[in-house]
C-alpha cells in the first residue's frame, strides 16, 4: 500500500489540480482519496488498487464539483440581496493572479521544455472533464480500456471515444500554439 | 490509432516532468497525506484481523456448543421421562394401597391360605 500510494500521489495531485484548479483543494482531494482507499479497500489485491484509486479520485473530484455548485448557487442568491462594497473591484484581476500562481517556475532546466510543459498542462486543464479523465487514465496511469471503463463507470466504447476526442483536441490546440509533439 | 497513442505517450512524458517539478511544500503535504492514509490502513487492518479472529473462534466453537446443547437436552429429557414414570408407578401403588386399606375385608384375610383357596375355588366355579 505504501509503495502504491508513493507511486501515484504526485500524478493524483496533478490530476486533481487539472480538474479543480486550486492547489489546496487538490491536496484535500488526494488526501481524502488516499484515506478512502486505505480504509475501505486496503485488503484488495495490489493489481486492483490503481483502478480503485482512480475511481475514488474521480468521485471525490465530482463531489467537489457538486459542493461548489451548491455553494456558488447560495453565493449568487446572497450577493443578489446584499449591495457590493467595492464597486470598482474587477473579478478578472483575482482570476489572473490565481492562474498565474500555477504556472511552473523556471529557476532551473530547459526553458523551452518548461514552456512546453506549461502549455500542455494548460491545454489538459481545458479538456472537458470526462475526456481528461479518460485520457489521463489511459496514457498517464497506463490503465487499459477495460480498467478505465470500470473506473469511469462507462462502456469501453465511451472510453475510446473520449480518448480519441481528447487526443485530437490536444493535438490541435498544441499545434495552434506552436507546439509540435 | 498509432498517432493517438504516440501523442498520448508524448504528453505523458511532459506531464511526468511536471510531477518531478513539484515544490517542496506540496511534496511534503502529499507525504503527510500518505502517512495519514497508511496510519488509517493499519488501524483498519488490525480491526479486520481482530474481526477475522473472532470469526474463526466462533466458527471453531459453534458446532461444539451446538452438540453440547443437544446432549444436555437429551439427558434432561431422559431424566424427565424416568422421573415421570416413577411418579406414575408410585401413584398406582398408592391407589392399590388405599383401595386395600379402605376395603371391608381386613388385610390379614389376604395372608390366610384358606381364604386364598376359597377365592380360587369361587372364581373357578364362576
Amino acid at each position: 500500500m505504501s509503495d502504491f500510494l508513493a507511486s501515484i500521489e504526485r500524478r493524483a495531485f496533478k490530476q486533481a489540480l487539472f480538474a479543480v484548479r486550486d492547489e489546496e483543494t487538490a491536496l484535500d482531494i488526494v488526501q481524502d482519496s488516499m484515506l478512502k482507499l486505505a480504509e475501505k479497500y486496503g485488503n484488495k489485491p495490489a493489481g486492483e488498487l490503481p483502478m480503485l484509486f482512480q475511481r475514488i479520485l474521480q468521485n471525490t473530484i465530482r463531489d467537489f464539483y457538486r459542493r461548489q455548485k451548491v455553494r456558488s448557487l447560495w453565493t449568487t442568491l446572497l450577493s443578489a440581496f446584499s449591495p457590493s462594497d467595492d464597486v470598482d473591484a474587477d473579478p478578472l484581476e483575482t482570476l489572473e493572479i490565481e492562474q498565474g500562481s500555477y504556472s511552473p517556475a523556471t529557476p532551473h532546466g530547459n526553458l523551452e521544455q518548461t514552456q512546453v510543459l506549461a502549455i500542455i498542462e494548460e491545454e489538459v486543464k481545458k479538456l472537458p472533464p470526462r475526456q481528461r479523465e479518460a485520457f489521463l487514465m489511459r496514457y498517464w496511469e497506463d490503465m487499459d480500456i477495460a480498467e478505465t471503463a470500470t473506473a469511469m463507470g462507462c462502456s469501453e466504447g465511451s472510453v475510446k471515444t473520449h480518448c480519441s476526442r481528447a487526443t485530437h483536441s490536444l493535438a490541435t490546440a498544441l499545434k495552434a500554439r506552436g507546439v509540435e509533439l | 490509432m498509432n498517432t493517438e497513442r504516440e501523442i498520448g505517450y508524448k504528453v505523458r512524458h511532459y506531464l511526468n516532468l511536471g510531477t518531478d517539478e513539484l515544490d517542496r511544500g506540496t511534496a511534503g503535504r502529499l507525504f503527510e497525506a500518505r502517512q495519514n492514509a497508511l496510519a488509517r490502513y493499519k488501524v483498519a487492518g488490525t480491526q479486520l484481523s481482530m474481526a477475522g479472529l473472532g470469526h474463526i473462534s466462533a466458527d471453531q466453537f459453534l458446532p461444539h456448543v451446538r452438540a453440547l446443547i443437544a446432549i444436555v437436552g437429551l439427558v434432561i429429557g431422559v431424566i424427565g421421562v424416568a422421573t415421570w414414570n416413577n411418579f406414575q408407578k408410585a401413584d398406582e401403588l398408592v391407589e392399590i394401597d388405599s383401595a386395600l386399606l379402605a376395603d371391608d375385608l381386613p388385610i390379614n384375610a389376604y395372608l390366610d391360605k384358606g381364604f386364598q383357596t376359597w377365592l380360587s375355588e369361587r372364581s373357578s366355579q364362576d
